[in-house]
């Protein structure tokens, strides 16, 4: 048995539309799976943990900066875009140019898009929660004076 | 490729990974009450309190000291002094305090009216102490504070005139609290105050982290919240001091047997402990979710590593928690929890639960946690495996059973066979899945251990009396359960009857709408006596004299057209006035969420003052009842080529409701529906086939009233109109009123 792993990243917003659907696996051309078109973009994920305490890290992605990837990053940031990270196995002996019904889910991630470095090549994106780990943020808001007015000095 | 793991999860105890908390330093408790302080100010830039509590079966419920934003101080001729203090509750709605619930110092005293969103009271903030003859000027702040929008926040308005001599008028004001802030609790769905620590982390989700409801993990809180309400773990707290959400969840949750989870990047809770599909702590024989053995174990990548002996020396878990006493301050008390025969004199580790918890037996179990998770588990685990099956089944948190032999020459051979709970799961490209896990320790029956422990711990049942002793100081009834009348400030968008004159419908008599009677304003000069709102910000204040806005005059910019007590409903044209005369005005309308500060930009018209009030322009998020309604401001800025610009105050979205006026040339033979279902689950349905034209049809709330007026006039096909008005009862918290003309939208044709 040969053993694969294809990866499919979804971009999409809260609200349920989706951006971008890309596959990294089946070379320079798309591909039909769950109902929709995956366009073939190279790219590597990487740091696929869960954990019981919540304090895992983010997920990276790698792609080539293109003026596609490079542009779907930029909206995505700027509007806290959702990506969700699916990975699959299969056997290629059985098919090695399509996706196979039978292809075995064993990770999958979703992140918001909440940040990114990259050069002239490559990008990288990073997916994770915009909860930051320092900083206060409970409670959420702060007295103003437009909410109280200028408070009562002694 | 390689990746990344996270860190070294076997170098980390039960103590370190998130299970048990690090015992607490030598501290005061932090649920005590100070009782006899001088009143304190809110300073801007504290952050707004939450009191999140539920006052249930004679338990929880918290007495909180909030903090005055504005005060008035007056004294009269014989010198008696008379303060106000408009008190800033909590973050959003809850419930109304009873006359018996409302202290100074440690006395009923005083007078207080209660409302949200808004300003409590009308009087207006200054010192006008006077030196009376023969008499000692009372001690007073000078600055006093000025008016204040406080959107989204409960506030309360209180007042008391003590008697020449006796100072304590500045004393500190306290509010047993009985229901919190409102939310929409997991366990039933219910909008309303809550106990519940995972509904108190959910909203913390949406409100605090802004975290997308994609990745906020619903199903586990929904069973983590299921799990605190079957095993009666409640959360009674006022969150006052800034702090971090990860820090406020890491430290807390497991005070409630819980941890955070992060599965495939959704973020939840999950309980510490095996569970029934009821939510009850699992007792019973305990079925590992799968089998690992050395047919999928890879060879050489087991890892163990033992607890030291020190961290499994027997102590005393010291549990602080809070005695609530109903309608008073709670008493700190503490629940010594060792296993018998151990550690009569000691060690002891404090842990201090008082800031929420308010009950006994949640105090004795969370300290049989802390103490059978440190006596009993052993070892931790570590070890990679071929991908199989369990990738689909296993998450963080789930139980799973390694089973493999040792083989040794010339020695028997063993068997290492123990159930370990998932910490961290992690998966490589290359296909092979790392499991770290704890050791779960069962008993012949395959019963956990911990579980055990913890289900049997319960508390001894003694309560303290609160042995109020002395003269009573109460000048108001400890039986007193009236809810004084709701007396409040609105700033500039609100006529006094709580009615905008542009709703006067032909055929209809608007019942009068009386504002209750202000006990401190008893000549009756009205919210709409107060100067309009002039900062030009959606979350603008008030009251000329803090400076900070022009005087409020009739040329200021203003909104108009919004048909529910100035406020706007969807459909809905409303317009700017009084900007600046200019040719080429670009107006730009937005909207901002008052409890978080969201905004977005509906629209930017050039040549209109103009804007209908239009569902599709919001963000779907803020719509979908995640928001209640009247937290969200409309207002609109306009800007001249010249730079020249103003902005309006703001006015409140209504979005329970919408302005279907105007709507014609339904088709012939279709339909119209007047949908919705009032607070007491009575659905109304207005189905009238066959019309083929709809002059109008409306329905509008009534502000301040559980009732709304249903109007509408359509044609049918022999020409005959059939229109109804009238008054629906029971809207309140209703339901989103949903009317549909044919189908995509209310005006068709």
């Amino acid at each position: 048995m040969g053993r694969a792993q294809a990866q499919y990243l979804r971009i999409f917003d809260n609200g349920g539309t989706t951006y971008q659907r890309w596959q990294s696996y089946y070379a320079n051309t798309s591909v039909a799976w769950a109902g929709a078109n995956w366009l073939y973009i190279p790219f590597v994920a990487d740091g696929y943990t869960a954990g019981i305490s919540g304090d895992e890290a983010n997920i990276t992605i790698t792609a080539a900066a293109t003026s596609l990837v490079v542009d779907a990053f930029e909206t995505a940031v700027q509007n806290g875009r959702l990506a969700e990270l699916k990975t699959y196995e299969f056997n290629t002996e059985i098919d090695n140019s399509t996706p196979q019904n039978g292809q075995v889910l064993i990770a999958s991630y979703i992140g918001q898009v909440v940040g990114g470095s990259g050069g002239l090549t490559t990008l990288t994106l990073q997916l994770g929660s915009a909860l930051s780990p320092v900083g206060a943020q409970v409670p959420p808001r702060r007295f103003t004076a437009a909410l109280m007015g200028r408070g009562v000095s002694e | 490729m390689t990746w990344i793991a996270a860190s070294d999860p076997l170098a980390l105890l039960a103590i370190q990974a998130g299970q048990v908390n690090a015992p607490r330093n030598n501290e005061a408790a932090r649920g005590a009450s100070d009782l006899d302080a001088q009143q304190r100010y809110v300073a801007i830039g504290e952050p707004v309190p939450i009191v999140f509590a539920r006052f249930r079966n004679s338990k929880g419920g918290i007495l909180v000291s909030p903090g005055a934003t504005e005060a008035r101080f007056e004294n009269d001729e014989s010198n008696n002094v008379t303060a106000y203090y408009h008190l800033v509750v909590s973050e959003g709605d809850i419930d109304s305090i009873p006359v018996k619930d409302v202290f100074q110092r440690a006395c009923r005293v005083g007078t207080h009216t209660q409302t949200y969103n808004r300003r409590a009271g009308t009087w207006t903030p200054a010192n006008v102490l006077v030196q009376r003859y023969g008499k000692d000027l009372p001690k007073a702040p000078f600055y006093c504070g000025t008016i204040g929008s406080y959107l989204g926040m409960s506030t309360v308005s209180f007042n008391v005139t003590i008697p020449d001599g006796v100072d304590q008028y500045d004393r500190q004001v306290h509010l047993f609290i009985r229901g919190g802030m409102y939310v929409t609790r997991l366990y039933d769905n219910v909008f309303g105050p809550s106990d519940n620590f995972a509904d108190l982390a959910r909203w913390l989700l949406q409100n605090t982290a802004r975290v997308p409801s994609g990745i906020v993990d619903t199903t586990a809180l929904t069973a983590a919240a299921t799990f605190l309400e079957v095993n009666s773990l409640t959360c009674n707290c006022w969150l006052r001091e800034s702090t971090n959400y990860g820090d406020l969840i890491a430290k807390w949750a497991p005070y409630f047997l819980l941890c955070e989870s992060n599965n495939s990047g959704k973020r939840g809770l999950r309980p510490l402990l095996p569970t029934t599909t009821a939510g009850a702590i699992n007792t019973g024989s305990i079925q590992p979710d799968y089998l690992f053995t050395e047919a999928l174990i890879i060879p050489g990548s087991i890892e163990i590593q033992y607890l030291s002996f020190a961290d499994r020396q027997p102590f005393v878990a010291q549990m602080v928690w809070r005695q609530q006493i109903e309608s008073g301050p709670g008493i700190i008390r503490t629940a010594e929890i060792r296993y018998e025969d151990t550690a009569a004199g000691g060690p002891y580790e404090t842990h201090d639960l008082s800031e929420f918890c308010t009950s006994e037996s949640h105090a004795a179990k969370v300290g049989a946690y802390i103490l059978a998770k440190r006596y009993y588990t052993s070892h931790t685990i570590r070890f990679s495996v071929r991908p199989e099956a369990h990738n689909q089944i296993l998450s963080p948190g789930d139980i799973i059973r390694v089973e493999f032999q040792r083989v040794a020459t010339n020695y028997a051979d063993s068997t290492h066979n123990y159930l370990y709970q998932i910490e961290r799961i992690t998966k490589t490209l290359a296909g092979d899945v790392s499991y770290e896990g704890t050791h779960f320790p069962v008993d012949s029956q395959n019963r956990s251990l911990v579980a055990l422990d913890v289900a049997a711990a319960t508390g001894t049942g003694i309560l303290l009396p609160d042995n109020r002793t002395g003269v009573t100081c109460d000048t108001n009834s400890s039986f007193d359960n009236t809810i004084p009348p709701e007396v409040f400030t609105e700033l500039g968008y609100n006529t006094p009857d709580g009615l905008n004159p542009d709703l006067e419908w032909p055929g209809f008599d608007w019942p009068p709408f009386e504002t209750p009677a202000d006990p401190t304003n008893p000549s009756g000069v009205g919210p709409n006596e107060l100067p309009p709102r002039t900062e030009g910000s959606p979350t603008g204040g008030s009251a000329p004299s803090d400076g900070l806005g022009s005087s409020g005059t009739s040329q200021s910019p203003g909104i108009t057209g919004g048909s529910v007590g100035g406020n706007a409903i969807f459909g809905d044209t409303v317009t700017a006035t009084n900007m600046p005369s200019c040719p080429g005005l670009m107006l730009t309308w937005q909207a901002t969420v008052t409890t978080t500060g969201e905004t977005t930009i509906l629209d930017q018209i050039e040549g209109t003052n103009a804007y209908t009030v239009t569902k599709s322009d919001f963000p779907p998020a803020w719509l979908n009842g995640s928001i209640p309604s009247g937290n969200i401001a409309l207002f609109a800025t306009g800007v001249c080529p010249n730079g020249q610009n103003a902005t309006t105050p703001y006015i409140f979205l209504d979005t329970r409701w919408e302005n279907f006026s105007g709507c014609t040339k339904v088709p012939t033979g279709q339909t119209m529906n007047l949908n919705y279902a009032n607070s007491a689950g009575v659905p109304f349905n207005a189905h009238r086939p066959g019309i083929v034209e709809v002059l109008y049809a409306r329905i509008i709330p009534i502000p301040g009233a559980d009732n709304a007026y249903v109007y509408y006039d359509v044609v049918y096909p022999d020409g005959s109109h059939s229109t109804a008005n009238g008054s629906v009862a029971n809207i309140s918290g209703a339901v989103r009123f949903a009317t549909t003309l044919n189908g995509p939208g209310p005006c068709i044709g």
